[in-house]
């Protein structure tokens, strides 16, 4: 894979809509331009007052990545690998496992 | 010909192009505008000129044909270009699409990224093959109208259900 040299995306995921405040959570995944298979793709994950995920577990293109101070990553390759994977989950201690959704934001 | 001096000085593909007008005329709904008056080939020959005389793929999704005076085709001259058409998008609307994005992403999520890639991100489908490792840019330009179809029907679905 490789990612366009004069852009970077952003892809930006949402928990699924709930009343309940301790389900929401979103996340932004970047890649830099010019990115391949090699190349890491940084993550970060809010609760859903905005604030970072201290720590907790997100089910993501097939993989679990383990979240500290609202930051994770996955590997290009693996998010490429892992495109056709449609389960997202947040597990957090003390939360109720919320799954979520790439969105148009 | 404008459409290839605008493919030149956009890099983008035929492909690139059918795809903007498939998703104008299904995804955005504008082939709801014929209204009979006429032929539909004419009706759609002025139509696409229109498209590409204000096509640019760095604003799509913005896309206007107000303004456009046509005119060779004589019986579809008086073709009349609902106003509301520009109206604000209100929260319903909003809530409707991320529904059927929600669709899209639960059938095959490579759809749902090639969708955002070519319509949120405006990346031709060259670009898009090399991001997702798809096999080719026909299957690019593909999987992006399929994409465009399953929304569509996926909006004419939960507005049967009384969304």
């Amino acid at each position: 894979m490789k990612t366009p040299d004069d852009k970077r995306i952003i892809f930006t995921y949402h928990s699924l809509p709930s009343k309940n405040a301790a389900l929401r959570w979103k996340a932004r995944l970047v890649f830099e331009p010019g990115s391949t298979d090699e190349d890491v793709a940084e993550m970060e994950v809010f609760d859903g007052d905005g604030n970072k995920v201290a720590s907790g577990i997100l089910e993501f293109a097939g993989q679990r990545l383990k979240v500290k101070d609202g930051k994770t990553s996955i590997s290009c390759g693996d998010f490429v690998k892992g495109k056709h994977e449609p389960s997202i989950w947040l597990h957090r201690a003390g939360h109720p496992s919320s799954p979520g959704v790439v969105t148009f934001e | 010909m404008r459409s290839a001096d605008m493919m030149r000085r956009y890099s983008i593909t035929d492909g690139d192009l059918m795809g903007m007008l498939y998703e104008e005329m299904l995804g955005r709904g504008k082939i709801e505008l014929y209204r009979g008056d006429g032929s539909f080939g004419g009706w759609l020959r002025r139509y696409v000129r229109g498209f590409i005389l204000n096509a640019n793929p760095n604003r799509h999704g913005e896309i206007s044909i107000d303004g456009f005076a046509g005119g060779e085709d004589g019986e579809d001259s008086k073709m009349d270009i609902p106003a509301h058409d520009h109206e604000v998008i209100r929260k319903e609307v909003w809530d409707m699409i991320h529904r059927c994005f929600l669709d899209l992403w639960r059938d095959d999520p490579e759809r749902a990224y090639i969708h955002l890639l070519k319509t949120r991100f405006h990346l031709s489908s060259e670009e898009v093959r090399d991001f997702l490792d798809t096999s080719s840019t026909a299957n690019v330009d593909q999987i992006f109208s399929r994409s465009v179809k399953f929304m569509r029907s996926a909006w004419e679905l939960h507005e049967r259900e009384g969304f």
